[in-house]
């Protein structure tokens, strides 16, 4: 029996699939081969982001939806779709919760300034 | 007669007072003040850096009649920018720095404790547009060329300063470096630790940064390029949050590991660190071609 936490989990997966990703206008970063490196502004935290987390935030440029993304990600890196969308959805969450990310319900219409 | 002799003598000395140009990491810094005590105190405290001809900076210090107060929390310092003017705001003073005219007006309760907080914010401003970095690093002279130690508090800095002769340390906290047409250099900082030295300007062609861990044995362990970048820019001193002073630190921490070798050493505080460093080297890390730029 599948519990209402775990339905209200799952329709909000769904609902950030959806979204475009984009970088916090404000976060300063920069990609070294296959890994970027992230300075948030309002205390100088860095992050460094593993290939996959790399490989999505390059992709967050506000003209794909997390879906997209996650679907290019599965092509890229050989995984299964709903493994990697759930991994995908977590890391694009937490990252948002960090001030890192936004995502937004309609694409953006030029590539963002960084 | 005696006593005009020596009134003059008290008068020029007077006056040269009223003005003191020094030099750290080559950028010259003239200081101008009406309060002849206490830019003689900076005389004292600055003196290994001390030079002549025009400053390409301009500092002028505007002391208000408030003396510092002895005993309060030292806040932390806050740096903002508007177009081309900087603004600091320090422990029981504040300044303004305008980049056009390279000139800086620090006023408040001043001292020479409150001058050396700004003058280390304003060098990060000031040598990260000269490629230059402001670190949390001891750096320290060996066979002519300076090998430069990477590490927050408790990382071993001081101790390593410690091995070496008082002489070959150039600082035992903060490093001073600049790449001068690519090519990496260590300067001599006034900014010292616990060793308490006043330093003095050398230049000195830099060898490689390390990133010090304290371990049973001491060994060199190479660092990704990614790796390399995030320690630099975690230990670099640097108080401007807007996005283009991060973007540009980013940068410029990469075109660093590009140019010096970065490694991780993990150390015991003993006479073989150099030893070890002589063998093993410290290989620049490997920097996979990609993107420059979150752009």
């Amino acid at each position: 029996m599948v519990s209402g936490r775990v339905r209200a989990q799952e329709s909000e997966e769904r609902a950030l699939v959806e979204k475009y990703p984009v970088p916090n206008p404000r976060v300063a970063w920069r990609t070294l081969g296959e890994e970027v490196i992230i300075i948030r502004p309002d205390d100088s935290v860095l992050y460094a982001l593993n290939p996959t987390g790399s490989f999505i935030w390059q992709h967050a440029t506000g003209q794909h939806t997390l879906e997209q993304i996650v679907t290019a990600l599965c092509q890229e890196f050989d995984t299964e779709a709903d493994n990697a969308a759930a991994e995908a959805t977590d890391f694009v969450r937490s990252l948002c919760e960090q001030g890192l990310l936004q995502v937004t319900e309609h694409p953006q219409e030029s590539k963002p300034d960084g | 007669m005696r006593g005009l002799e020596m009134q003059s003598i008290a008068a020029r000395r007077t006056a040269s007072l009223q003005s003191l140009i020094f030099s750290i990491a080559s950028i010259s810094i003239h200081l101008k003040g009406r309060e002849t005590r206490l830019l003689r105190e900076l005389e004292n405290r600055y003196g290994n850096f001390l030079t002549t001809g025009p400053g390409a900076f301009e500092i002028l210090l505007n002391p208000s009649a408030q003396e510092p107060r002895a005993c309060e929390p030292v806040a932390v310092p806050q740096v903002s920018r508007r177009g081309q003017t900087w603004e600091f705001r320090l422990h029981q003073a504040r300044a303004e720095f305008d980049g056009e005219r390279q000139r800086a007006v620090l006023q408040g309760a001043l001292s020479v404790f409150t001058f050396d907080s700004f003058l280390r914010i304003f060098l990060t401003l000031l040598l990260l547009e000269r490629d230059g970095l402001v670190l949390h690093a001891a750096t320290l002279r060996r066979s002519g060329r300076a090998h430069t130690f990477i590490g927050r508090s408790g990382a071993g800095k001081t101790t390593l300063s410690r091995l070496a002769p008082a002489d070959q340390v150039l600082t035992d906290e903060i490093s001073l470096l600049r790449l001068v047409q690519g090519e990496p250099r260590a300067y001599g900082s006034p900014f010292w630790g616990e060793l308490a030295g006043h330093g003095a300007e050398v230049e000195l062609p830099l060898q490689a940064l390390y990133l010090l861990v304290k371990d049973r044995r001491t060994f060199v362990e190479p660092l990704r390029g990614a790796e390399a970048i995030t320690a630099l820019c975690a230990h670099t001193l640097f108080f401007v949050p807007d996005r283009d002073s991060l973007q540009a630190l980013l940068g410029l921490c990469a075109r660093w590991v590009e140019a010096v070798p970065v490694c991780r050493l993990h150390f015991t505080p003993d006479e073989t660190v150099w030893e070890v460093l002589a063998n093993e080297g410290c290989e620049a890390p490997v920097v996979a071609a990609g993107p420059a730029a979150g752009a």
